[in-house]
């Protein structure tokens, strides 16, 4: 007999595992909804390619899905050089920060994120290193309570780089992420566009209808 | 229920797909970061030969050609160079360095002579030509006794009496011409001495005082090597 039928659940055990599933189903729905959103905004962020290359083919400047891609390959980088160069000079500015920030103290070795005198003195920081904190159940290491605080929000003047590097890093990082995420978006529907625009269909196409004066005629329609 | 099911299904698929997405975001990130510092250099370059940071690519100078016609394109190949109004263009242009007098235009005659003939002076050019007042009746009236006493007046003629008197009369005016000429001479002779005697004082000669040996000495003044001594005494 397999061991795994031979388990017998309590009623706590049961519990647990419905709401273990709940919670797994949960996360996965605000995944689902936060996949959504992006992909709503992607479709929309799409949506500036039509207005790059729409004049170029609607006045059948580009004729082929290959002119199309390559048109749209070019407007797709420029457009994202317009968007990305406040984020890239951003971030620019971060490093500059700490460039001289460690070259005032000497200290090259510098973590700007350190709890002592760089951006992690602004936070709360825990000590998830400590032992005591965590337990052993079922030769499984689990943390058992929440650890030590080390560090509430405080100012140091000697971290005050880390402080203008370290958000300006934030915003930049995420604001370049956005715009290659709208080129990357852009890049999807000029593909697809290049298949859509100059598609052909058959639909209601009938080779035997009769053609007269090189114009085919309308189907009567069928009295019953 | 089903929305949500359908929702916990693309939850699934999402966590399944976002490693792919990420990986491309970077990707296209990367890609991105490369093709903003070629651009960099690419306009760079494109500043110093005049040129726009993102020059028309072929298709829309073809979309200009066809939009606005083919001057557009002429336009727009002359690099950094502001839009010029029809009216503009029909302007002569103006150099600030060289200036070309004005192009004259053959005068016909007729106007010349009419030029010359009713030339206007400057104050009637600024204020115009100044009215002819009527005369007034005290000005005619004037005028006209100044014209009867005119006629009225009558031409004395010297008479004489005999031939006698008359050549004595030419000898006298001929005798008083005479001593006019003479007291001419005269007057030029005195004027010559009195010439000379100005080129005379021209000569500045300096007369010796007793003052200019004074003026010169330095009697106060002593050589200590101090320097000269300013002081006034009270």
């Amino acid at each position: 007999m397999n061991p795994v039928l031979l388990i017998k659940l309590t009623e706590n055990d049961k519990r647990i595992l419905i709401a273990a599933c709940l919670v797994i189903i949960l996360v996965f729905v605000l995944i689902g909804f936060i996949g959504s959103i992006i992909v709503r905004v992607m479709k929309w962020q799409g949506k500036k390619c039509d207005t790059l290359i729409s004049d170029v083919v609607i006045n059948r400047i580009v004729t082929t899905p290959h002119q199309l891609r390559k048109y749209a390959r070019v407007k797709n980088i420029r457009q994202f050089i317009k968007h990305a160069y406040i984020p890239i000079i951003l971030m620019i500015l971060s490093v500059v920060t700490i460039i001289i920030h460690n070259a005032i103290t000497k200290n090259w070795a510098y973590n700007p994120f350190n709890h002592e005198d760089g951006f992690g003195t602004l936070l709360f920081v825990w000590d998830f290193k400590d032992p005591d904190s965590y337990a052993n159940i079922f030769g499984i290491t689990l943390l058992a309570k929440w650890p030590p605080l080390i560090n509430e929000p405080h100012f140091v003047v000697e971290a005050l780089g880390a402080y203008i590097a370290i958000p300006l890093a934030i915003v930049g990082v995420c604001w370049y992420l956005v715009a290659a995420q709208a080129y990357l978006a852009r890049t999807i529907r000029a593909w697809k566009l290049s298949k859509q625009v100059f598609e052909k269909s058959l639909d209601g196409f009938n080779q035997n209808t009769p053609v007269e004066n090189g114009q085919i005629t309308p189907q009567q329609p069928e009295q019953k | 229920m089903v929305s949500l099911l359908k929702t916990f299904g693309k939850g699934i698929l999402y966590v399944i797909g976002l490693p792919f997405f990420l990986v491309t975001l970077v990707l296209f990130g990367v890609f991105g970061l490369f093709a903003f510092i070629f651009q960099l250099f690419k306009s760079i370059i494109y500043f110093f030969t005049g040129q726009k940071f993102f020059p028309d690519l072929p298709e829309d100078k073809q979309l200009k050609l066809l939009k606005e016609g083919p001057q557009a394109e002429k336009q727009e190949d002359m690099p950094m160079e502001r839009e010029v109004t029809p009216r503009e263009e029909e302007k002569p242009l103006i150099y600030p360095y060289v200036q070309e007098p004005p192009r004259e235009e053959p005068v016909p005659e007729e106007q010349i002579l009419s030029r010359m003939t009713n030339e206007e002076t400057v104050e009637e050019a600024c204020f115009g030509k100044p009215e002819e007042e009527p005369a007034t009746e005290e000005v005619e009236e004037s005028n006209n006794r100044f014209e009867k006493s005119i006629e009225e007046t009558p031409v004395e003629e010297e008479s004489y009496d005999s031939q006698e008197e008359y050549q004595e009369e030419i000898v006298q005016d001929e005798e008083e011409e005479e001593s006019n000429a003479e007291e001419d001479v005269l007057e030029t002779s005195n004027d010559e001495s009195e010439e000379e005697q100005e080129e005379d004082l021209e000569v500045y000669v300096p007369k010796s005082s007793n003052y200019n040996d004074d003026i010169f000495d330095d009697d106060d003044d002593t050589d200590d090597d101090n320097g000269v001594d300013i002081r006034f005494d009270v």
